[in-house]
C-alpha cells in the first residue's frame, strides 16, 4: 500500500518538477490525501498511516520549492460515493466500526460526490490559489472540524 | 493533460484522451505502474515530448484495505486485489 499511496507521489513528482522548475512557468501540485491522515479508523492502521506520509509529504515539497514557483496542497476528502467508497464502508461495517449510513450521516452530513473532490482539487491546481500552499484542503462536509 | 496509468486502462483513458480533445483540449495518455521508477520516468517523458512541460500535477495514485492491524501486511502483493486507482495527471 506504501508503494502506491507514497512512493507512486514521490516517483512522479521527483520527474515531474524538472519540467515545472525548467519551463519558467512554475507549477501546481496536488496530493490525493484523506481524512484519514488526521482521523484513524480501527482496521485502516496502514492506510491511515500512508495518508499521514502523504500529508507531510505536499508539505514538504511545499516549504522546500515555495521560492522557486511551486505550490504543492493536499486534498482530504471523507466518505465519497465512489464503488470503492461504498466497499470500505461495507469492509468497516463488518469488522463492526459505526459507518453505517446513519454514521455517515452524522460525521458529515451525506456521502459526498467525487466531482465535490474533483472541483477542489482544480482550485487548488488553478491560479485562482496562486497564495495556496503547503495547504490541506478537506472536503468533509465537517467530519474532521466536530 | 497528460495521463498516466496502469496499461489495463488503456481504453478507458483513450475515451478521456478523445473527449478532451473534441472539447479543444490537448491530451495524451502513458501507460505506467507510478509505483514503479523506470516507468514512470519514461511515462513523463512521452508525455512532455507530445503535451509540453507541465504546469499541473495532480496525485492520485490510491489504495485501501480494510484489516485488522495484526492481521494487516505492509508489503504483501495481494494488498493490490483493493487498488482503487494509479492515475496520475499532468496538466499542460
Amino acid at each position: 500500500m506504501f508503494a502506491i499511496n507514497v512512493k507512486s507521489m514521490f516517483l512522479v513528482t521527483k520527474a515531474v518538477l524538472p519540467h515545472m522548475l525548467g519551463s519558467g512557468r512554475g507549477g501546481s501540485i496536488v496530493c490525493t490525501s484523506s481524512i484519514s491522515a488526521e482521523l484513524a479508523t480501527a482496521g485502516e492502521v496502514l492506510y491511515d498511516a500512508t495518508k499521514g506520509a502523504c500529508h507531510m509529504f505536499a508539505r514538504a515539497i511545499a516549504v522546500e520549492f515555495r521560492d522557486r514557483g511551486i505550490r504543492c496542497n493536499a486534498v482530504c476528502p471523507g466518505f465519497i460515493n465512489t464503488p470503492h467508497g461504498r466497499s470500505e464502508q461495507a469492509s468497516l461495517v463488518r469488522l463492526g466500526v459505526d459507518v453505517s449510513e446513519s454514521g455517515i450521516k452524522a460525521a458529515q452530513g451525506r456521502w459526498c460526490e467525487p466531482d465535490e473532490v474533483a472541483k477542489a482539487a482544480l482550485f487548488l491546481l488553478s491560479d485562482d490559489a496562486s497564495f495556496v500552499s503547503g495547504a490541506r484542503l478537506f472536503v468533509d462536509n465537517c467530519f474532521s472540524s466536530v | 493533460m497528460g495521463i498516466l496509468d496502469l496499461p489495463r486502462q488503456a481504453e478507458a483513458a483513450a475515451q478521456l484522451v478523445k473527449s478532451i480533445q473534441e472539447a479543444g483540449g490537448r491530451a495524451a495518455f502513458a501507460a505506467a505502474d507510478v509505483s514503479v521508477q523506470s516507468e514512470v520516468v519514461a511515462g513523463v517523458a512521452d508525455l512532455v515530448a507530445s503535451l509540453g512541460a507541465p504546469t499541473g500535477l495532480f496525485n492520485h495514485a490510491g489504495t485501501l484495505v480494510v484489516k485488522p492491524f495484526l492481521v494487516s501486511a505492509l508489503f504483501a502483493l495481494g494488498e493490490r486485489s483493493c487498488k482503487i486507482s494509479e492515475r496520475t495527471t499532468l496538466r499542460g
